[in-house]
Order: structure tokens, then sequence, then C-alpha cells
């Protein structure tokens, strides 16, 4: 890359860089002083509150890939794209009743996992924890790269410092705070992100019209302007079931469910994808106006940082900064924070010591959590592939989740033979499309294939299950 | 068939409204919150 496409020096990137890790680690381990056992450290007290609640959400949905591969879509996909991209939402939008449900049904619960051990048995758990947690990992690594490529893209700061230092301030301030540290960030970051966007929006609309925008598009690639482009209209459905499955089984908002006060979890779900139903169109609509301003884009996943400098300068350029710092962050300490989580309640506690007390826990949570970070640096240290290469891979395998949890949260009949055999039939088969037809198919084929055979193996095999057994504080008393 | 510029216009005009008016309810949300002691 040469020293021109960089919007603000080194040194300036590293003086921001140093400004903001020290606020997420200073707020960090003040949060962090609030908790005092595991259900504060892991779970926030489970207490939380609507504002919170619903910034949270949103905040850690809106990640590098929303303002990073939205503006890919559109230019690869065109206005489709972008409307693609926001159907995503609909994760949110979906997972708000099961929000409630969760709650009420497991008061005590902690995580995805238990949810799966308890209402499934053993041999899906594993097959569950297989996928969620190297989809949780994927993620991981995304955002890890994605904070590396960015830092140099904007500041010429090198790719393995800037991802290493991005890792290393998210690590230390979850590692201190845990989900109260977490929580408290993504609302002042989600607040950062917004206005950002805005403000980048408009100063791109100050320099050229939508007139102009819409004829250069129509003169260069008028087929991102095509209403009918097949790709672009599968990929909105591909996208709106590897949201659905994303959301539905991940512990990053299972654990939100358990942490938010009763009866908030519904509406903070319904005002989160609210709230971020347009942040990847107007995220992508930056891309559609490179052409207009005259922006060379370099890398696919790179044009939004680029249009945004190139409108912005030197004045913006601090807001871009810190727009993408805390899309990134956000998003990187919810995964540090709810995979360790799923370790530690999961694997440790369920599975190698169930005796291990409330410090003991505390401890080996800690030692996770710096375990994910260092290994999601090392997967980070050499560029593999695109952003959305990395992250669709995982699609398919959570598309298969989304009939197992549903149909198990809200169905008796539901049995563990349907939901072991819809999450490996439909990654297996859904992993084989991703290569032989695209990845925009993949989760598409994932969820059909688990939801044929979900419904067919409920219709043979029919469960009786009992809803108490969710509850863990009943059934142990 | 091609999207109209109306359509992009109305689009992007929406969103970029929308999210002004996020970043309104969330700070409005977070005071009533603090107000009645229901944060965290």
């Amino acid at each position: 890359m040469n020293h021109q496409s960089f919007i603000i020096s080194p040194e300036t990137g590293w003086i921001l860089l140093a400004v903001l890790s020290a606020l997420w680690i200073f707020l960090g381990v003040y949060w962090g002083k609030k908790a005092k056992n595991m259900d504060g450290f892991m779970l926030a007290g489970r207490n939380v509150g609507l504002a919170f609640g619903a910034a949270t959400a949103m905040a850690t949905w809106v990640t590098s890939n929303t303002t990073m591969l939205a503006p890919q879509f559109a230019l690869q996909l065109g206005i489709w794209g972008m409307i693609a991209y926001s159907t995503a939402s609909f994760g949110l939008f979906l997972f708000a009743p099961l929000a409630n449900r969760i709650k009420a049904l497991m008061p005590t619960g902690y995580t995805s996992g238990d949810f799966i051990r308890l209402r499934y048995g053993k041999f899906t758990w594993y097959v569950f924890l297989v996928i969620s947690i190297f989809y949780g990992f994927t993620w991981l690594v995304s955002m890890g790269m994605a904070g590396g490529i960015l830092m140099n893209a904007i500041a010429g700061i090198p790719y393995e410092l800037g991802m290493t230092v991005i890792l290393g301030v998210c690590v230390v301030y979850t590692l201190f705070g845990g989900l109260y540290a977490v929580i408290g960030t993504d609302f002042i970051q989600s607040l950062i992100i917004l206005i950002g966007i805005v403000v980048v929006g408009v100063g791109v609309l100050t320099q050229v019209d939508f007139g102009h925008i819409y004829i250069n598009v129509l003169d260069e690639k008028p087929m991102l302007l095509n209403a009918l482009m097949p790709a672009a209209i599968m990929s909105v459905f591909n996208n709106l079931l590897f949201g659905l499955g994303e959301v539905f089984h991940s512990n990053v908002w299972w654990s939100r469910a358990f942490a938010m006060r009763e009866k908030i979890g519904k509406k903070a779900y319904l005002l989160s994808g609210l709230f971020w139903f347009p942040v990847p169109i107007a995220a992508g609509f930056i891309a559609l106006t490179s052409g207009s301003l005259g922006v060379n884009i370099t890398s696919p996943d790179m044009v939004g940082p680029l249009v945004a400098s190139h409108v912005l300068g030197q004045a913006g350029a601090v807001i871009v900064f810190a727009v993408f710092f805390c899309s990134l962050a956000s998003s990187i300490d919810s995964l540090l924070a709810a995979t360790s989580d799923l370790i530690t309640e999961d694997i440790y506690r369920k599975m190698i010591n169930p005796k291990a007390g409330e410090k003991l826990l505390r401890k080996v949570s800690a030692g996770i959590i710096i375990g994910l970070g260092v290994l999601a640096w090392a997967f980070c240290m050499p560029r593999i592939g695109t952003l959305a290469t990395v992250l669709f891979f995982a699609g398919p395998m959570v598309g298969s989740t989304i009939w197992p949890i549903v149909t198990g949260l809200f169905w008796r009949k539901a049995n563990a033979k349907g939901a072991m055999l819809g999450m490996i039939l439909g990654s297996s088969i859904g992993l084989v499309a991703y290569f032989q037809l695209g990845w925009y198919t993949a989760s598409l084929i994932g969820a059909a294939v688990s939801m044929v055979t979900v419904l067919v193996c409920t219709y043979l095999f029919p469960d009786d299950f009992e809803w108490n057994t969710l509850n863990e504080s009943k059934s142990q008393e | 068939m091609n999207f109209s510029e109306l359509f992009l216009s109305v689009l992007i005009g929406t969103s970029l409204l929308g999210i002004t008016v996020t970043v309104i309810a969330l700070v409005w949300l977070l005071i009533r919150d603090i107000k009645s002691k229901q944060l965290w």
C-alpha cells in the first residue's frame, strides 16, 4: 500500500489507539468492581435494564463486519446487497420472544449450552458445543483480522501491531470487568458508531448528490442497480438465515437474555433489531459513492474506510478511526466473554470439575479469556482470505441450529434425534453447498436440511418434554 | 429492471434519519433507566 492512502499518520493513529484503549480499560476495571461473584462477572448480576440491554445487543451486532462487509456487499451485489445485509436484523427481531421464554424457563441458566444439554442430552450438546465454539472463534478471528486491516488502512499501523493491540485491549478489559464491562462499554461504543455513520453519510451527501451517484453507478456498474440480480436476491435469504442462526444459537445473545431483568429481553431485542436495521444500508451506501467521488478501491473489504476517509479528510479521520475501533471492540469483548462462559460453564464446570467453587471458576474463566485472545492472535497473524470468506464458512453450521433451538424452546415433541441429526446433516450438506455452489447458498441449504430433519424426526419420534427440567434450581431441589 | 433514483434516495435518507433517531432514543432510555434506578 502506498503512503498516500493513509488518512492519518501512524503517530496520530497510535495516539488515538492509546487514548481509546486507556478509556476502555479504565471503564472495564471501574465497572468490573461491581462483579462480586460469578453471576456478576458472567451475567452482570442478571438485572440489566432496557437502555443497556438494547444498546449492547445492537452494538454487538454492529461489528466491523457491518461497517466493512456491508460496503463490500453493496459494491459486489448492489442495492440488494445492502438490503441483504440489513436482513441480519431479523435475527434480533425474532430472538425477542425467545429471550423472554429463555429467562422464564431457565432463571438460573448461564449459557446456550446449558439449554441444549438439559433439553436434548449429552451427545447433541457435544455437537452443539463444537459448532458454537467454532463459530465464536471464527467470528473472533475475523474481528481480529479486521482490526489489523483497518489500522493499517487508516493510519498505516502495521497489520500485526494493530491487530495485537486491539485484541490485547479487549482481553484486558473483559478480564477485569466481565459482562459488566462489556455491556457498559457497548453503550458508549454504540453511540460513537451511530453518530460516526451519520456524520460520514451526511458528509458524502454534502460532496455529491443522489442524482450524480445514481447516474455514475448506472454508467459504470449498472448491475448494482439491478432489481432482479439472482445472486443478490439469494444473498437476502442467505443472510437472513445466517443472522437467525448466529443469534439463535450463540451464547453472545443467550448470555444477554440471562443477564437482562425479567421481561426486559423481548423489548430490548425488538428495539435493538429496529436500531440495527438501517446501519448496513447507510454503511453500504458509502461504497456506491466511491465511483462518483473518484476513490480508488484497493481491496473490496476496505471500501468503507477509504470512502469515509476521502470524504472526511484529516478533520474527520479521528471519527472514522473511533467508529471502527468501537465496532471492533464491541464485538470482540462480547465474543471473549460469551465464548469463555461457554467453555468455563459447559466444558470445565459440567465436564471436568463439577465441584469447582466460585474463586476457582473465576480463575479458570480469566485463563480462558487470555487463552482465547492468544489463540485468536495466532490465527490472525497470517492474514487469511477476505473477511467474507472467513465469516460465511461458519454460515451453514449456525444455520443448522435454528430449528433445534426454536422447536426445543416451544415444542414438547421436539427430540434429541432430530436436533442432533439436523445439526450434523445441515452443517455437512451446507458446507458442500458452500464449496460447490457458493457462499450465498450455504446457510440457506444448511437451515433447510436441518428444518426437514427436525420436522421429520419430531413427527416420527415425538418426545414429551417436561419444561421444569430446564430450571436447574428447581430440578436440584 | 433497475431500482429507481427515488427508491435509492428514500432508502438512504430514511436510514440516516433512523440512525439519528436511534441515538436520541438510546440517550432517552439511559436517562429514564438512571432516574428509575433500573440501569442494572
